[in-house]
């Protein structure tokens, strides 16, 4: 199955992001640029030519990204209309015929349509909100950790997971609710009173152990951004604060959340993009793929998997892609917008 | 103003970079149009090939041929193996094997990349099970019935004609089957020791049923042990194993359908396709009857979700059966498989299915630098027994030696345990070439291919036999309906919920979705093939 898209990293667009809000922060650089302009053509091109010397510094160190966007995601962008066409072998991708709107039928024809739309989106809501107030919690943690050698053993326990490849996870999870030796099962369930339980038959525990997964999965990796956003803050603002009497509360509520708030926003609207993709090793490995879980754990991205593993079917693949895409693009630019309606500065673009 | 420029330096890129990306597109459209010419007749091929009929097959022309196949690969040894391979080969048809064995767990995917991608396929590995029907309707495979006739008349001297029909699509020939056992049927193996310890008679067990004291007995005495695995992820299920009372009473009345989802099937006593789940009393039957031995503890706690084979399962100690074929010898061989000696009880009847005569086979790819020669090559193998037994057991003197005496028969060299130690052992034998080729194993009955034979001989031959149901019309349905076999099946083959609940949700959930439209579907393209068979 085809997931040229998921590859893209976003996080280079923090990258631009920052660069941007350094030019800002450097009235300077910019202005010297934006000379009352001369209207011709000829004029614009010649500025053209200036600020591409001028920044070639800054453009050279921008080229890398920019080729390997180009090549991992521009140029695949080519191969949409697949979702449109009933792919051969022989005739090719150009030459195959069109099915119109037909590879995208599955994705609705289906009674459960609802049920997987609800659980990506919801799972996806639930892990970008609480994903992102444990990670600044964390990061804010980590950052009053004095003690150097303490601070980075911390940072390592909670980034560690996040190197693990969610087929590994899968095994941990079952290690703790196999029916019979799962750790849960055979030492804990008894203190309670319960016998065993085959929690892979129990659809209502999984939203809680699929969450507490992907938590301790990726709070971790998540909050290292907000970490060096933290760092980056002036210890001037805190040494005023405290001269003010300022308690550590009011300090965080005060003076770090209010400077963390762009890059908050920044990456919700970035993991909005992906609210109709999910994480497809914690919902089909981690669950084993049981079919008596499917009622809390089929997502779009299972749906799709089980659907064409056998037909195999390009075409209908590509258009599963397309759709979470084309969704995803809608949400980023009305996040985008709405962020930019409340606070100009936030929004990402 | 800015962006403007942005956007108008994005769309100068893009610009330059169409003829690559026409290029590419245009260069795929003719390769294909080219190599795709044996199925248009005349083109360049044919001429050459006349050429070649005046005087003999034209081999002067060294060729690299891309042979891919599936097994447990790879293999410590298998650049000696090749080696020797191609050694005989560039002496028999001027060609050398570029050989490309592929683990199980990669092979499937790395296939479909292979075919899409124009690479260069020449034989290839291509069962009914990994989307034959699907391949040879996008191209991916060439017609073979021109080279089969020219350069295979080995094959078809030495084949069955039956298995023919397996590799056969709208009357066209894709794809060569191995001449192996041409019927299938299952059965249970247990272990040896277990059964003597308690007595167990394994001539007295005619149906599922009467397995019930011996689990019985095996849950009580041997904890250890589950009485029998089953892992509903894989295959392991006792579908296979169709003996109950029921199903015995009209033993083939249902047929499943090559090709349709694994709820229809075939009534063959009113030729209307049937669903399993709603009108199939002897589906219905053992469905209930595995949910109760669940609840009494017979089938193993995990079975709807391990990954774990019944065969691993054994090796390792959980439980004292597996499932396998009841083809002549198959107790033997899967005993030196396994590691642990075996016994099997009476397997159901052998039954020749479309599935079945196409469960292994051959492919020329349409990539094929040179069809011609793949043929030849494929030729050979089902013809040349030192090619065969190079391929499938090594190198004589180093992964076996000859039995002195006995021609036929060969056994381990001395101080090396198991094959596995050998440093070639794909079990690739049943896909390769001709199977009644191979030498025999010490301790393998002298008469085993004669017995094939027998078992060949005295198959059942289905009545849907040939028919494969082309899913494109419903392609929508079929991927709708494939997520809810999956979210259910497993369920009921394992006998992990009770039977009754999981059916009438099962069922309402199939109707919602589109289960009849698939039905008429397969029973119209039946009704039409029957009409054309007679």
């Amino acid at each position: 199955m085809e997931r040229t898209g998921r590859g893209c990293p976003y996080n280079e667009l923090i990258l631009i992001k920052k660069t941007r809000l350094h030019a800002m922060a450097n009235p300077s650089i910019v202005n010297s640029s934006t000379k009352p302009a001369p209207s011709s053509r000829q004029g614009s091109l010649v500025r053209l030519m200036r600020n591409i010397v001028r920044y070639r510094v800054l453009l050279l160190m921008l080229l890398p990204t920019t080729v390997v966007f180009f090549v991992n995601c521009y140029i695949p962008m080519f191969g949409v209309f697949i979702a449109f066409k009933n792919i051969n072998y022989v005739d090719g991708i150009l030459g195959s015929p069109w099915a119109g709107l037909d590879n995208f039928r599955f994705l609705f024809a289906t009674s459960d349509a609802m049920r997987v739309t609800v659980n990506t989106v919801g799972y996806n809501v639930v892990f970008i909100i609480t994903g992102l107030i444990l990670s600044v919690a964390i990061a804010i943690a980590v950052n009053e950790v004095r003690a150097k050698l303490a601070s980075k053993f911390y940072q390592t326990v909670m980034i560690m997971p996040n190197f693990l490849s969610m087929v590994v996870v899968s095994y941990i999870v079952y290690a703790f609710l196999h029916p019979e030796y799962g750790f849960l099962v055979k030492y804990v369930l008894p203190l309670f009173g319960h016998s065993s339980v085959n929690a892979y038959m129990h659809p209502q525990a999984w939203p809680y152990i699929l969450w507490l997964t992907k938590m301790w999965h990726s709070v971790g990796i998540g909050s290292i951004i907000y970490l060096a956003a933290i760092t980056g803050i002036s210890e001037e603002l805190y040494e005023a604060a405290v001269m003010d009497g300022a308690s550590k509360w009011q300090q965080v509520t005060r003076i770090t959340l209010p400077l963390l708030t762009p890059v908050m926003v920044i990456l919700t609207i970035l993991n909005l993009g992906g609210i109709f993709r999910s994480d497809f090793g914690l919902f089909y490995h981690v669950t084993l793929d049981s079919g008596a879980l499917r009622s809390t754990t089929d997502v779009i991205d299972t749906y799709v998997y089980r659907g064409l593993i056998q037909l195999n079917d390009l075409g209908m693949s590509s258009a599963a892609n397309f759709y979470q895409s084309i969704v995803g693009f809608f949400l980023v630019i009305g996040a985008n917008s709405l962020a930019r309606k409340l606070n100009r500065d936030t929004a990402l673009f | 103003m800015k962006a403007a420029r942005k956007w108008g330096m994005a769309l100068a890129l893009l610009v330059a970079a169409m003829p690559v990306i026409a290029g590419c597109g245009n260069n795929n459209d003719s390769n294909s149009k080219a190599s795709e010419s044996p199925s248009g007749q005349p083109a360049a091929t044919s001429t050459s090939s006349g050429e070649a009929k005046a005087n003999g097959p034209d081999i002067s022309k060294f060729r690299k041929l891309k042979v891919y196949t599936v097994g447990n690969f790879p293999q410590p040894d298998s650049k000696a193996v090749v080696a020797e391979i191609n050694k005989y080969l560039k002496e028999k048809i001027n060609a050398e094997i570029d050989f490309q064995g592929l683990p199980w767990s990669s092979w499937a995917e790395k296939m479909v990349l292979a075919y899409q991608s124009g690479e260069q396929v020449d034989l290839t590995f291509a069962p009914n099970w990994a989307d034959f029907a699907n391949n040879v309707a996008k191209g991916a495979f060439l017609p073979l019935d021109d080279l089969l006739a020219k350069y295979g008349q080995g094959i078809t001297q030495s084949l069955d004609p039956r298995f023919l029909e397996g590799g056969t699509v709208d009357g066209k020939i894709y794809a060569i089957p191995t001449n192996k056992e041409i019927g299938e049927s299952h059965t249970i193996m247990l272990r040896k020791d277990i059964v003597d310890k308690y007595g167990f008679d394994v001539n007295s067990i005619q149906t599922l049923e009467d397995l019930e004291p011996w689990l019985e007995t095996i849950k009580e005495k041997e904890p250890a042990y589950a009485p029998i695995w089953l892992s509903g992820s894989g295959s392991d299920t006792l579908a296979y194993f169709d003996k109950t009372r029921e199903s015995m009473k009209e033993n083939f009345r249902y047929e499943l359908v090559a090709g349709a989802p694994a709820v229809i099937v075939l009534d063959t006593k009113t030729d209307k396709m049937v669903i399993s789940s709603m009108e199939s009393d002897t589906a219905i039957y053992r469905w209930k009857l595995y949910s109760d031995w669940f609840k009494k503890g017979y089938i193993n706690k995990d079975a709807a979700t391990t990954k774990t084979s019944a065969e691993d399962a054994l090796k390792a100690g959980k439980t004292w059966m597996k499932f396998g074929s009841d083809k002549p010898g198959s107790d033997k061989e899967d005993s030196s498989a396994t590691g642990v000696e075996l016994v099997k009880l009476k397997g159901n009847e052998p039954e020749i299915s479309t599935a079945s005569v196409s469960n292994s086979m051959m492919a020329i790819g349409r990539t094929s630098v040179d069809p011609e020669r793949t043929m030849m090559l494929l030729n050979l193998l089902h013809t040349d027994p030192y090619l065969v037994n190079l391929f499938d057991f090594g190198v004589e003197g180093k992964q076996y030696v000859k039995i002195e005496g006995k021609d036929n028969f060969i056994k381990l060299p001395d101080g090396v345990a198991t094959r596995t130690d050998t440093g070639w052992n794909p079990g690739i034998e049943w896909m390769i070439g001709n199977q009644t080729l191979t030498y025999l194993w010490d301790g393998e009955s002298a008469d085993k291919w004669q017995k094939f034979k027998e078992y060949n001989d005295s198959a059942h031959k289905v009545k849907s036999f040939g028919f494969n149901f082309n899913t494109d019309p419903v392609k929508t349905e079929v991927s709708v309906i494939s997520n809810i076999i999956k979210e259910y099946r497993p369920l009921l083959e394992t006998g992990s919920l009770d039977a009754d609940k999981v059916l009438a949700e099962y069922n309402s959930k199939l109707k919602a979705n589109g289960i009849e439209k698939i039905r008429t579907e397969a029973q119209k393209q039946y009704d039409e093939w029957k009409a054309k068979q007679s």
